[in-house]
């Protein structure tokens, strides 16, 4: 087996050849591991399903119906009903599409902003390193939901601004990730030798530094995407994420607490929808992580 | 090992700064006139000017905070715009509750999450591996706020076994502390798990087996030295319980940190506001300094 | 050295597992002679200069007295002054009741009325619900047991300033010199209760006063312990934790009234849930408009099937209790009323079915809030839901309570009211001294457009204000009661709210607890002196 610094002194057609034959045993791994199969599945269902939404859905998530107030479960309406009778397996399925936009949205900001700022930081180092860094430290010390909080309170609610909440949280994770490799790599030979040739700056920190933080920036996701959507589910249970009439899982379980004594189904179904969605995202993300790891070779 | 102690704290102390100046910031820049909400159905321009006198909101975001951490190097960090009690004070009698709840948390997490990390690792890839291992994954996947609702729903409602929620007797604490324990619970199996596996793989267990060693003193080993990613773990977790917290606390309605601050953010106090974070970010730097100094303790690599 | 480590690493942490089970150990018995009464909210603070929401009055009210009382028929009654007269047109002479005490021992008298008056009205510092006071101006000791109330004009409604407790509770000047800002958390007055201890966000004790001037409590200590959510009191109750519950949940409610060991006192209230138009908004400056949207919500459907019937829908501005209310018409819910009356208005169906005028289709910006209220949000979707039914876009906005009242009364938006981000907003009010000069000029005045008050609509048409005017200098009834029906009668025409419902007091005790009598205003359901125990 290779050890990495050969592998990337050996730049060109033996590093890719080695690679691909790597991304295909890592998948036949990824495979035989039934649990991940069956989180991807599920993912792929709740995907699916936030995707077609319109399509799926049998009524309209927001339509009120007092006639049918706190129906519980049956054939009509297979999860029931909440207190404006809106229906709430509609109200579930257009939840996922709320919790897959706000994940994808604020990973995807976050993971572009800090792989800037970490390649930025850890390229340049110096003062500006000193002076991101201390600032990424300074959102990390925030306790997780506080900071959320604190910037919906500030600019309101609402799906942008919760999607921008939450970019904000993720931030220094991919910056420190990002700096991190990028001081690891900076050493590297190769880098020295690129150098050596005349090669400028920026161009060294795309081609070569940013490929470098892939990996880890893709492992670093999979274990975000799960936590994007709880705390999602989170600041609307508080009131501050998506406003009604959307329908947010988190937001849906705060409204039926009131009724937890007549109507359980209300806050325990989709409560129910977060954890499997969630554990799904889970195994999928471990067996993602344990098919990559190279020392399973 | 003194000059690595003074300076990781002296690191520490820009970071809590900037927090605070953070929070002040954004509490500021955030619509909404505190002295209105304070007044309600009473807020003319006039009495609204005068509130604003007496409260300090007249000045620069830049002077105010001056002035906050004058005030606050001698512990005295205002008086909350609401109640118009001291926020030293408030947080006096909130503070303990929330350590309370996170420390009840944590033990519940180690007392849980040890055992089965440990046994996981050993009996790797087993019956009981996977179940444990499921079980570990369903807790880190359930929101803290929901798994708080179903226990109230279970054991109160249904059961009636305990209370459902404020504070009094250990019976109230049962609850919240599973809540908040479960997720760092499951964090700790995990990572014990991973830990255990890895040391257990290093050579020189392998050799220690090889040269006959009881199992009990191979563990001796391992344990030894997953301390030190367990320990980071450990430093890690509190921030989650500190965040989890605030969830926590106002689904059961425990008088800590956490629902002060959803209070005072819902009431504009912007004074309390930044006491509480202030607070917090001490905490958190806090327990991440123990961690880093007890590593000078853990490994004997670092120099002394 | 390592080993030591980890055995220093496990103790600490055994410490402290068994530090958290000794500190919750102490279980907290039951005192005989206690009632306990579970509230949805903590007070911010028990000082009637700083506090003026119905969570902490609810709590002071047993601790402090004003100069007269608002009786559960909201008329006026002699309290800390026996008798009264006016004087000249804007004075009023209070003669006070002798031999009364603090509960610090210190002697009441005028001086100490003169020191609560000086307190509230301080230009420098006011009490934060005076401008629920009217013009009251100052107090002036004549000798130790008279006093002279000034106004700087004529006011009617008088009495019913001086009875507001959040106001002119009288308190105590030797503790408010001993104990300066912390008063709030000290609180002395002259009630039948006194204050013993607070735990923030658990419970306030109140123990009984030995040497209250009137009817002196029955029960030895009053308990208000805070319990947020609403399953949660009930379940505290049915465990027998609590006695009582200030405001139960709707839902719950008929559960309650099945518990063979509960009553449930209900009576209509004084509070009133409304939506308010910005009249100043273009599309909403047609009054033909509005009435539309008077015409489309259907009020009965959110009293029974929301609020459980234990709200009636609003028949009118103002509660049928208060002095000064007269029917002079409520709009029928009639959706095809509200459809024409709109396409009156130029909104005519456009390709897709909904209506639109110029082009531009029919969008409302709705504000509504959670919290204070029970379902308050829910509300706020089901009206939402009933705007889209007239084929409105309606795009909801749901903030806390306290911060939609920050959001609506800040500036005025830089570019007028007309550019406000929103076009109707929910809100709710109290009548609170059970007189319509209270709302009307509370409410609805000039006085009381943002940034000054509290009217959000931005409507105060002169005549309107010449009614309302007349209303509260005048001191005869029937001039009184006829200028308010005017000012209600302009109202309904000009249809600037929607009036919603009007929400029930109810409060749910165990059956041994003998005396209760609800009080119709929301801030004095908890008074407790006439009430007892029974084992």
């Amino acid at each position: 087996m290779m050890g990495r610094n050969q592998t990337d002194a050996l730049a060109g057609v033996a590093q890719v050849a080695v690679s691909r034959g790597r991304l295909y045993r890592s998948w036949r791994r990824f495979c035989r591991n039934r649990a991940a199969m069956a989180g991807l599945l599920v993912v792929g269902v709740l995907v699916l399903a936030a995707i077609f939404a319109p399509l799926v859905a049998p009524s309209d998530p927001s339509a009120q119906d007092l006639m049918r107030q706190d129906m519980l479960p049956d054939w009509d309406l297979p999860f029931g009903a909440d207190q404006l009778g809106r229906d709430i397996l509609s109200r579930v399925i257009y939840g996922s599409r709320v919790a897959f936009e706000i994940g994808t949205a604020s990973i995807g900001i976050a993971v572009v902003i800090g792989l800037a700022i970490g390649i930025t930081a850890g390229y340049l180092g110096g003062w500006v390193d000193e002076v991101l860094m201390r600032t990424m430290d300074v959102l990390l010390a925030f306790p997780y939901l506080l900071l959320a909080i604190a910037i919906v309170a500030m600019i309101g609610p609402g799906l942008v601004n919760t999607i921008i909440a939450i970019s904000v949280w993720l931030i220094p994770t991919y910056a420190r990730l990002c700096r991190g490799v990028v001081l690891t790599a900076r050493q590297s030979t190769f880098v020295e030798a690129a150098r050596s040739f005349g090669a400028r700056s920026p161009a060294i920190m795309w081609r070569h530094l940013l490929p470098s933080c892939f990996t880890p920036i893709f492992v670093q996701i999979t274990l975000d995407f799960a936590r994007a959507i709880l705390m999602e589910a989170g600041l609307s249970f508080l009131g501050y994420g998506v406003q009604p009439p959307t329908a947010s899982w988190g937001s849906m379980i705060a409204e039926g607490r009131n009724e937890l004594l007549v109507a359980p189904h209300i806050a325990t179904i989709p409560g129910l929808v977060i954890t499997v969605a969630v554990l799904s995202l889970n195994l999928f993300g471990d067996g993602l992580r344990e098919a990559l790891d190279p020392r399973s070779d | 090992m003194r000059r690595y102690v003074v300076r990781r704290v002296l690191l520490s102390v820009p970071v809590v700064l900037g927090v605070v100046f953070a929070v002040a910031l954004i509490v500021r820049l955030t619509p909404g006139d505190p002295a209105i909400v304070l007044l309600g159905q009473g807020a003319t321009p006039d009495a609204v000017a005068a509130l604003h006198r007496e409260l300090g909101l007249n000045q620069s975001v830049i002077v105010q905070f001056l002035h906050y951490l004058g005030n606050a190097v001698e512990l005295d960090l205002g008086r909350s715009y609401r109640s118009n009690e001291r926020v030293t004070d408030i947080i006096a009698t909130a503070l303990p509750n929330t350590l309370l709840l996170t420390g009840a948390g944590l033990g519940i997490s180690l007392t849980i999450g040890l055992p089965m990390g440990i046994a996981s690792a050993i009996w790797r890839n087993t019956g009981l591996d996977h179940s444990l291992t499921g079980i570990s994954l369903l807790g880190l996947s359930m929101p803290v706020f929901w798994t708080g609702i179903i226990m109230q729903w279970l054991f109160s409602f249904e059961l009636g076994w305990l209370p459902t929620a404020g504070i009094g007797s250990w019976r109230h604490l049962v609850m919240p502390a599973l809540a908040v324990g479960s997720y760092t619970a499951a964090n700790f199996v995990r990572m014990v798990r991973a830990t255990v596996i890895e040391v257990m793989r290093e050579d020189f267990v392998r050799t220690a087996r090889a040269k006959g060693l009881r199992p009990g003193g191979v563990l001796h080993h391992v344990l030894r030295n997953a301390t030190i990613p367990l320990v980071t773990t450990l430093g890690l977790q509190v921030g989650l319980l500190l965040g989890g917290s605030i969830l926590t606390e106002t689904v059961f309605a425990w008088p800590g940190i956490g629902l002060q601050m959803i209070q005072a953010i819902n009431g504009r106090d912007l004074v309390l506001i930044q006491g509480l974070v202030l607070v917090t970010a001490l905490l958190f730097v806090g327990a991440n300094l123990i961690v880093d100094i007890s590593y000078v303790f853990l490994d004997p690599r670092i120099e002394r | 050295m390592r080993t030591a480590s980890i055995r220093w690493f496990s103790t600490l942490t055994g410490v402290v597992c068994l530090m958290a089970l000794a500190a919750v150990a102490q279980t907290r018995a039951a005192q005989p002679g206690t009632l306990t009464i579970a509230e949805s909210s903590d007070a911010d603070s028990l000082d009637p200069k700083l506090a003026t929401a119905a969570p902490s009055v609810l709590v002071y009210s047993n601790i402090f007295d004003t100069l007269v009382e608002q009786g559960r028929d909201l008329i006026m009654k002699p309290a800390l002054a026996t008798s009264w007269e006016q004087t000249d047109p804007v004075t009023w002479r209070f003669h006070l009741r002798k031999d009364v005490k603090f509960q610090d021992g210190t002697a009441f008298d005028a001086q100490a009325v003169k020191f609560t008056f000086d307190r509230a009205l301080s230009k420098t510092s006011p009490a934060r619900g005076l401008s629920m006071a009217g013009p009251i101006a100052q107090a002036t000791v004549v000798d130790d047991s008279t006093i002279d109330i000034a106004t700087t004009k004529p006011f009617g409604p008088v009495l019913a300033a001086l009875s507001e407790v959040f106001v002119f509770g009288i308190v105590s000047p030797a503790a408010v010199e001993k104990y300066g800002a912390d008063f709030g958390h000290h609180p002395v007055g002259t009630g039948p209760f006194a204050f013993d201890s607070w735990q923030k966000n658990d419970q306030i004790v109140l123990r009984r006063n030995p040497d209250y001037w009137g009817q002196k409590a029955k029960i030895d200590r009053l308990v208000f312990k805070i319990i947020p959510e609403a399953s949660s009191q009930a379940i505290a109750f049915g465990a027998g934790e609590i006695d009582g519950i200030m405001a139960p949940d709707a839902n719950l409610i008929a559960r309650l009234k099945a518990d063979p060991t509960a009553n449930v006192y209900e009576v209509p209230g004084l509070r009133m849930l409304f939506l308010g138009i910005n009249t100043k908004r273009p599309v909403f400056s047609d009054v033909r408009v509005r009435r539309a949207l008077n015409h489309a919500i259907d009020t009965g459907a959110i009293a029974s099937a929301l609020l459980k019937g234990h709200a009636t829908p609003a028949q009118g501005y103002l509660p049928k209790q208060v002095f000064g209310y007269a029917d002079v018409g409520t709009y029928k819910y009639d959706l095809g009323a509200a459809k024409s009356l709109l396409a009156e208005a130029g909104w005519k169906p456009g390709p897709d079915g909904k209506p639109q005028k110029d082009g531009q289709p029919f969008t409302i910006n709705l504000w509504g809030y959670t919290g204070r209220d029970p379902n308050s949000r829910l509300i706020s979707e089901a009206v939402q839901g009933e705007l889209q039914r007239l084929g409105a876009t309606v795009n909801l906005r749901v903030w806390d309570y306290s911060e939609l009242s920050t959001a609506l009364w800040q500036e005025v938006p830089k570019g007028g009211p007309e550019t406000a981000p929103y076009d109707i907003f929910m809100l709710g009010w109290t009548t609170i001294t059970g007189d319509a000069d209270f709302t009307l000029y509370g409410q609805i005045s000039d006085i009381s457009i943002p940034p000054k008050g509290l009217n959000a609509t931005y409507w105060a048409a002169p005549d309107y204000m010449a009614d309302i005017e007349r209303g509260r200098t005048s001191t005869e009834a029937t001039v009184r009661v006829a200028a308010y029906r005017d000012a209600l009668t302009k109202l309904y025409d000009q249809a600037i709210w929607v009036p919603l419902v009007v929400i029930n007091q109810v409060v749910v005790l165990k059956k041994r607890v003998t005396g209760y009598t609800p009080h119709p205003v929301e801030y004095y359901m908890l008074r407790m002196a006439d009430v007892g125990l029974e084992n």
